[in-house]
C-alpha cells in the first residue's frame, strides 16, 4: 500500500486530494489511487474551464485499462484552470499524482466548504481500512 | 452460499504477487506485472495462462453424438475424429445458455464451457439426457487446463513434445505426450494469436505451468491474467458470455450464425432460430471504436442523435490501437459499418464509429 501522504493537503474519502491557495483549491488524485489502478492511466477526461461544480457530484473520469474512476468534486466552484498536460498524457498522473499529475483548479466559494475533508491523518486511517 | 474456488495453481499465483480478482465464484489473476506487458508479450512473444477454472464435461456412451447434436446448435456428426468446434447451447427460445467448444475424440467427447455456467450446463445435459444412452461427467476437476498463446507459443511447446504441432491445423486437437503428462493439445485460444490449449491429469498442472514457464522464459513467455484475457479476446472480437452472449441474445443477432446448422435434424433452438433467421432482426451486435480519448465499459448508454439504440456490452482500452474499443448490440439500423454512434459517459456523449470486425487480426505466421 502506499502511504505517500503529503501532509500540507486535504483529501476525500473517494481518493482526491485538494491543496488550497488563497480562494484557489488544486484537484488531483492520491498515489494510493493510482496504486489500485496498478498506475495503468490511459484517460483522463475533465471538464471544461467555467463549468461550475457541486461537491460531491462527479467532475471527471480516470481509466485504467481495466476501469473507469469517477472523480468527485471535494469543494463547489467555478472550474478556473484544467491541466491540458493530463490530458494529453495521462501517464503522468500516475508518475507524479500530487504535483505534475494535478488535474483541475476550482475558485472556492467559502472556506467552510473544506471542513467535510479529511485531513492527512484521518486519510492514512482509511487507506489502512480499505487493505 | 458458495465457497470461493481457487485452482491449484492459486498458491504460485498468490507467490508471484499477482493481483487477484473474483471471476465467477473464482479468485484469478488479474495481473501479475501489469494488463499491458502482458497483452504485448501475448501480441509479440507468448503467454500462459491458468485455464482450470473453465468446466469441462466428458461426455460418453453410444449415443453421445446424438445427445450433443441435439444439445448444441453446431453440427458433431459432421466433425471429424481429432477436430474440435464452436457451438452453442440454446434455450427453447434462442437464447444462449452457453457458448462452448466441443472436442471429438474416438471414444468420447469433452464440452469445455464457460467458468460462470461449470453446473448450467451439467445440469442442463443432465436434465435433457432422456432415454440417450449416455454417460455425462463433470471432468473439470479431473483434468488440468492450460492455454499458452502467441507467435512463440508452437515452438516453446514443441520443445517438450514430440507431436509435429506444425502439422497442428487451427481447431484440430491431438493426444500426446507433453513433458511427464499426457495431453490433449488442441490448436484453439482466445487471444486472436496463434496457440494452443492443453488438457491433462489435475496432478500435473503445477510441474507442467513451472516447466513450461523455464523453457519460454528465454522466448519471453509470461504468465498473463484476466486483465489481459479480456483485453486480447475483445481486440479479437471474441464474445463474452455474461457481457456479449446472455439467455436474451441469440447467436444470429450475435453475428454467429456459421456456428448453428439449421438444416440439421432437431436440436433445442431449432424452431425459434429457423423462424429468427426468416425475419429482420431487430438488434445485432456491432463492434466499434471511440474517436475521442474516452474507453467504453460494460453497461453505458448507445445513442444516436438523441435516441438510445442500445448499450455497451464489453468496452475496454485496446493497447494495440491505444483507444477505447467495444461491442454492443444496436439497433439494426445503426449497425452498419461507418454508422456514427455515442457513448455516454457521465452524462456526455462521446462520439464513436461502428468498424468492420475485428480490431486486431494476426499477419499469417508459418
Amino acid at each position: 500500500m502506499n502511504l505517500d501522504i503529503p501532509e500540507d493537503i486535504f483529501y476525500t474519502r473517494t481518493h482526491e486530494w485538494a491543496r488550497v491557495h488563497n480562494d484557489e483549491v488544486t484537484v488531483g488524485i492520491t498515489a494510493y489511487a493510482t496504486d489500485q489502478m496498478n498506475k495503468e492511466i490511459v484517460n483522463v477526461d475533465l471538464p471544461t474551464v467555467g463549468t461550475q461544480l457541486t461537491q460531491n457530484a462527479g467532475f471527471g473520469v480516470v481509466d485504467s485499462v481495466k476501469a473507469a474512476f469517477d472523480l468527485y468534486t471535494p469543494v463547489p466552484g467555478e472550474v478556473v484552470e484544467v491541466n491540458q498536460q493530463v490530458l494529453d498524457d495521462p501517464a503522468i498522473v500516475a508518475s507524479s499524482p500530487f504535483q505534475e499529475g494535478w488535474m483541475i483548479k476550482i475558485r472556492m466559494q467559502s472556506a467552510e466548504d473544506l471542513k467535510s475533508l479529511l485531513a492527512p491523518d484521518d486519510y492514512r486511517e482509511l487507506i489502512k481500512s480499505e487493505e | 452460499m458458495v465457497a470461493i474456488r481457487h485452482t491449484s495453481l492459486y498458491t504460485w499465483h498468490v507467490e508471484h504477487r499477482a493481483k487477484i480478482t473474483a471471476f465467477s465464484g473464482w479468485e484469478m489473476p488479474l495481473y501479475y506485472t501489469s494488463i499491458t506487458a502482458e497483452h504485448q508479450a501475448v501480441r509479440n512473444q507468448a503467454g500462459l495462462f491458468d485455464l482450470c477454472y473453465m468446466g469441462r464435461i466428458r461426455v460418453k456412451g453410444k449415443d453421445r453424438i446424438k445427445f450433443l447434436n441435439y444439445m448444441t446448435t453446431n453440427d458433431i456428426e459432421g466433425l471429424g475424429i481429432g477436430k474440435v468446434h464452436y457451438a452453442f447451447i440454446c434455450n427453447p427460445q434462442g437464447g444462449i445458455i452457453d457458448d462452448v467448444t466441443v472436442y471429438k475424440a474416438e471414444d468420447y467427447c469433452l464440452v469445455v464451457t464457460n467458468a460462470v455456467n461449470r453446473d448450467t450446463v451439467l445440469s442442463w445435459f443432465h436434465q435433457h439426457q432422456g432415454k440417450h444412452a449416455v454417460d455425462i461427467e463433470d471432468a473439470g476437476f479431473g483434468l488440468g487446463m492450460l492455454s499458452i498463446q502467441g507467435p512463440k507459443a508452437q515452438s516453446i511447446l514443441q520443445r517438450v513434445t514430440q507431436a509435429p504441432l506444425n502439422d497442428l491445423n487451427y481447431y484440430d486437437f491431438v493426444i500426446t505426450q507433453v513433458s511427464h503428462a499426457e495431453a490433449i493439445v488442441s490448436r484453439t485460444g482466445y487471444t486472436g494469436e496463434d496457440g494452443f490449449e492443453l488438457y491433462f491429469g489435475a496432478l500435473y498442472t503445477t510441474t507442467l505451468w513451472e516447466k513450461l514457464l523455464h523453457i519460454g522464459t528465454s522466448d519471453g513467455l509470461v504468465p498473463v491474467g484476466l486483465g489481459a484475457r479480456d483485453t486480447l479476446r475483445l481486440e479479437a472480437c471474441m464474445p463474452l458470455f455474461g457481457n456479449d452472449l446472455t439467455s436474451s441474445t441469440t447467436p444470429l443477432e450475435a453475428g454467429l450464425s456459421k456456428f448453428i446448422k439449421l438444416d440439421k435434424k432437431a436440436f433445442i433452438g431449432k424452431e425459434a432460430l429457423v423462424s429468427s433467421s426468416n425475419s429482420e432482426l431487430s438488434k445485432r451486435l456491432a463492434a466499434f471504436q471511440m474517436l475521442d480519448r474516452s474507453i467504453p465499459r460494460q453497461g453505458y448508454e448507445i445513442r444516436h442523435q438523441d435516441n438510445t439504440i442500445g448499450n455497451v456490452t464489453s468496452g475496454t482500452f485496446s493497447p494495440t490501437l491505444q483507444k477505447g474499443i467495444g461491442m454492443g448490440y444496436v439497433h439494426n439500423l445503426h449497425s452498419k459499418v461507418g454508422s456514427s454512434i455515442l457513448i455516454m459517459i457521465q452524462g456526455k456523449p462521446h462520439p464513436a464509429e461502428i468498424i468492420k470486425r475485428p480490431f486486431y487480426k494476426r499477419r499469417h505466421t508459418e
